[in-house]
C-alpha cells in the first residue's frame, strides 16, 4: 500500500513538480493550495504532511499548531534557508522535519521516506535481507540457508553493518564498537577480518563494500 | 596632571620669579641707599668740626661721639673701641625711615654708622680704629672722589678730606651689615604673602569649575557608552558650557549619520533577504525539472554530459544563494544571537543527499558516514549546514571523474569531528595558509569558476570561528584535499558499545 501524503504549498510550478516526483516515487499525494483549505484538512488521513510556511489565508506555522492538537502525523516543513528561527520554532511547535528551499526533490523524498520507516528501525532481533539471515539474539548467521560459522569478531563486524544496512560505517565507530584495541589492535586487523567474513559468507560476501574515506557498508539486495 | 595643580605650579613659579626680582630690586635700593647715608655721615661729621678740631681729636668731646678704648681683644671681650654710652633714641619717624635719612643708623635699624680718619699714612685717628681698606686705598689712589665697597665689617665708604696732610686726611665710614637671617626675614614673609594668598584663592575659585568639567566629562562618557543616543547636561552659559554644548551638537551629527548608515544597511539586507527567498522558489522548480532530467535520459552519453553540466551549474546557483544569505547573516550577526541545539547527523543527512545528484552526474562516488548515537552541537543550524555544503560541494566540484568524495560524522567523549576528504587535485601548497581566511579565493580556482572555492570555504572558516570551532584545511599525504571541523558536542547519551 502506498503512503499518503498531504502537500500544502500555494507555488503552482513547485507543487505540480513536487506531486509529479512523489507520485513517481510512489506516494499518493493530496495537494492544498490555500491556507485556509488546509486549516480544514485532516491529518490524521495521511501518512506525512508536508508542509509550506508562507501561504496565504494562514501561516504554515498556525497550521502546524493546529494539526499537533488532534494528531501526531509526522509534519515535514518547507522553510526559506536563511530562516534559523522559523525553523527552529518549527521543531518547537512539533515538525519532525525540515527542507529549505531551494532543494532537489532526491532531498524531499529522502527525507519523506527516512521519516515513513523511522518507525521500523528498532525493531528486528532477526535480520534478513537478500540471502543473509543473522540472529542477533542467538548470534547465528546463514547465507543462502547454509549456517556460517564466525568468530565472536567476525560476526560482530557483520551484525554492525546489517543494523544499518546501505549506510556506511566508519572504521573507527567498527573499532571502537568490535576489536578489543589491548588485544586485537585497530585498523590493519579490520580489514583481515572482513575478507575472511566475505570468504565465509560465500556470494553473498561481494555485498560487504569498502567505502572510499569511510569505512565498509553491507549492500542492499 | 590636573588643572589645578598646573595652575598652582604656574602660580609658585611666577610667584618665586616675582620674589628673585623683589630680592634683587631691593639689594640695588640697599646698596644705594647704604652709599648715600655713609657718604652724607662723613659729610656731616666733617661738616661739624674745623681742621684743629679733627687734628686735635676735640669731636669726641661731644657725648654723641666719644668713645673710648676697650685695647687690644681679650678673651670674653672684643677689643676695638665701643661707643662711651648709647646715644638719644631717634623719634619713631627717623627710625622708620632710616635707610633715607642716611646721618645715624641705616637701612638696618639699630646699626650705626662709625666714622674714623686717617693721616696720609693711613693711620686711623683715633688709634684702635679699623685698617683703612685695601679697596678703599686703591679707588683713592685712583683718584676717585668716593669709594664704597664691602670689608668685613660692613659696608664702607672713604673718601679724601679737605684737610690733607694731617690726621684727618682721609675719612672712612663703616655701616655693620645685620645677620643674614634679619635681611632674609621680610622676604619670606613676602613670599608667603605672594604664593600662599592668591594659591588658597585660587584653590578656592577653581571648584566649582573643575568639577564641571569633570561633570562634563563624566556625562561625554556616558553618552559614548550610550552611543551617543543621550545627551549631556549643559549648566551656566560660560565656556564650558559651550563645551557641552559643542558636544552635543557633535553627537547629534554622529546618531544622524549612524542611524542613516543603519537605515541603509537595513534596507540592503531585506533587499537580500526578499530576493534569496524570491529566488529559492523558482530554483527549487528549476532543481526538479533538472532532476526530471536527470533521471529520465538514461544512458544517452551527450544528453547526459548536457544535463550533468545544467545540475551542476543550478547547483552552483542554489549554492551562491545560500553563501550570500550566509555572508549577510555573518556579517549582520557577528554575536551570533540565534543559537540551538543542533542535530549534527541529520544535517550531514542532509546536505549528503543533496550533493548524492550531482556527484553521481559528476561521476564521482561520494560517501557518507554518521555514528548512531546523535551528535549534538550548539549554534546556527543554517550557517553550520551553510559551511558543510560548502566543503562538500568544493570537494565535488574540483574532484575528477572517477573521484571520491567522503563525509563523516564523528564524535569522541565532548567533541564532534566532521571530515571531507577527496582524491582531487588539492590546493597549491603556497594557497593553504590563507584558504580559510575571510573572503579569499585562490588564484587556481578564480580562474577555473569565478566566486568559486575561496569563497565557500572562507565562509565556512567564518561560520567555525563564529561557533569556536576548529577548521583545519590540508592536502592529505595519499593526495586530495581534507578539511576537518572539530568543535565541543553534547555528551552522547546513548551507549557507543554494544557487546
Amino acid at each position: 500500500m502506498s503512503s499518503k501524503i498531504l502537500l500544502v504549498e500555494d507555488d503552482k510550478n513547485l507543487g505540480d513538480q513536487i506531486v509529479a516526483h512523489l507520485n513517481r516515487d510512489g506516494f499518493e499525494v493530496t495537494w492544498l493550495r490555500d491556507g485556509h483549505a488546509a486549516l480544514d484538512a485532516e491529518p490524521k488521513q495521511y501518512d506525512l504532511v508536508v508542509l509550506d510556511l508562507m501561504l496565504p489565508g494562514a501561516h504554515g506555522l498556525d497550521i502546524l499548531k493546529r494539526y499537533r492538537e488532534t494528531s501526531q502525523t509526522p509534519v515535514l516543513v518547507l522553510s526559506a534557508r536563511n530562516e534559523t528561527a522559523t525553523k527552529v520554532r518549527a521543531l518547537a511547535l512539533g515538525a519532525d522535519d525540515y527542507v529549505t528551499k531551494p532543494f532537489w526533490p532526491e532531498e524531499l523524498q529522502a527525507r519523506i521516506r527516512a521519516r515513513l520507516r523511522r518507525p521500523l528501525l528498532h525493531a528486528a532481533e532477526v535480520i534478513e535481507t537478500g540471502g543473509l539471515r543473522i540472529d542477533l539474539a542467538a548470534r547465528v548467521v546463514e547465507s543462502a540457508g547454509q549456517k556460517v560459522d564466525l568468530t565472536r569478531i567476525e560476526f560482530d563486524l557483520l551484525a554492525a553493518l546489517a543494523q544499518r544496512i546501505g549506510a556506511a560505517v566508519t572504521r573507527q565507530a567498527l573499532v571502537d564498537r568490535v576489536l578489543d584495541p589491548d588485544r586485537e589492535g585497530t585498523g590493519r586487523t579490520l580489514d583481515v577480518h572482513f575478507s575472511r567474513v566475505r570468504k565465509k559468507l560465500g556470494p553473498e560476501g561481494s555485498r560487504i563494500a569498502t567505502v572510499w574515506g569511510v569505512g565498509y557498508r553491507l549492500l542492499p539486495s | 596632571m590636573s588643572l589645578r595643580k598646573r595652575l598652582l605650579l604656574a602660580l609658585a613659579g611666577s610667584g618665586l620669579a616675582i620674589l628673585a626680582g623683589s630680592w634683587i630690586a631691593r639689594e640695588v635700593a640697599v646698596r644705594y641707599a647704604s652709599e648715600a647715608s655713609i657718604r652724607s655721615s662723613i659729610e656731616a661729621r666733617v661738616g661739624s668740626m674745623d681742621q684743629g678740631t679733627c687734628e686735635a681729636g676735640r669731636d669726641f668731646d661731644r657725648p654723641e661721639f666719644r668713645m673710648h678704648f676697650r685695647g687690644p681683644a681679650a678673651p670674653g671681650r672684643p677689643g676695638g673701641l665701643e661707643r662711651e654710652r648709647e646715644p638719644e633714641p631717634r623719634s619713631p619717624r627717623a627710625r622708620d625711615f632710616g635707610v633715607f635719612t642716611g646721618q645715624f643708623g641705616g637701612p638696618f635699624p639699630g646699626r650705626r654708622t662709625h666714622v674714623f680718619f686717617y693721616d696720609p699714612s693711613f693711620k686711623p685717628r683715633p688709634p684702635g680704629g679699623p685698617a683703612f681698606p685695601a679697596e678703599a686705598r686703591e679707588g683713592i689712589g685712583r683718584g676717585e672722589k668716593f669709594t664704597t665697597g664691602r670689608a668685613a665689617e660692613g659696608f664702607f665708604g672713604a673718601l679724601a678730606t679737605e684737610w690733607a696732610g694731617g690726621a684727618c686726611t682721609y675719612a672712612l665710614a663703616i655701616m655693620p651689615t645685620p645677620p643674614p637671617m634679619a635681611a632674609f626675614a621680610p622676604v619670606i614673609v613676602g613670599a608667603l604673602l605672594l604664593i600662599g594668598v592668591p594659591s588658597i584663592v585660587l584653590w578656592f575659585a577653581l571648584t566649582q569649575p573643575v568639577s564641571r568639567i569633570r561633570a562634563l566629562a563624566d556625562g561625554v562618557r556616558e553618552s559614548a557608552a550610550a552611543h551617543y543616543e543621550t545627551s549631556v547636561k549643559v549648566t551656566g552659559r560660560d565656556e564650558i558650557a559651550a563645551l557641552g554644548q559643542a558636544f552635543n551638537d557633535a553627537s547629534a551629527v554622529v546618531r544622524a549619520h549612524v542611524a542613516e548608515v543603519e537605515r541603509r544597511e537595513r534596507a540592503l539586507r531585506d533587499f537580500v533577504a526578499h530576493t534569496t527567498h524570491d529566488v529559492a522558489l523558482p530554483l527549487s522548480v528549476l532543481l526538479s525539472h533538472v532532476s526530471t532530467l536527470r533521471q529520465t535520459v538514461g544512458g544517452r552519453e551527450s544528453e547526459a554530459a548536457t544535463v550533468a553540466a545544467i545540475a551542476q551549474e543550478t547547483q552552483y546557483i542554489a549554492s551562491l544563494l545560500a553563501n550570500l544569505e550566509a555572508v549577510a547573516k555573518l556579517e549582520t550577526d557577528p554575536g551570533l544571537r540565534e543559537r540551538h541545539s543542533v542535530d549534527v547527523a541529520a544535517l550531514v543527512e542532509r546536505v549528503a543527499v543533496r550533493h548524492h545528484g550531482l556527484a553521481q552526474s559528476a561521476g564521482i562516488e561520494f560517501n557518507h558516514a554518521v555514528p548512531t548515537p546523535p551528535v549534538t552541537v550548539t549554534g546556527d543550524v543554517t550557517l553550520i549546514e551553510q559551511a558543510v555544503n560548502n566543503l562538500v560541494h568544493n570537494a565535488i566540484q574540483y574532484n575528477h571523474r572517477g573521484g571520491h568524495v567522503a563525509l563523516v560524522l564523528e564524535q569522541e567523549g565532548g567533541r564532534f569531528s566532521l571530515r571531507v576528504s577527496d582524491d582531487g587535485p588539492g590546493v597549491p601548497a603556497a594557497d593553504l595558509p590563507r584558504l580559510g581566511e575571510s573572503r579569499f579565493r585562490s588564484d587556481e580556482a578564480r580562474s577555473r569558476r569565478p566566486n568559486g572555492m575561496g569563497l565557500g570555504v572562507s565562509i565556512a572558516g567564518d561560520v567555525a570561528r563564529h561557533h569556536g570551532f576548529a577548521l583545519e584545511l590540508g592536502n592529505r599525504s595519499e593526495g586530495g584535499f581534507e578539511a576537518v571541523l572539530t568543535g565541543s558536542a553534547a555528551e552522547p547519551t546513548g551507549e557507543r558499545k554494544s557487546s
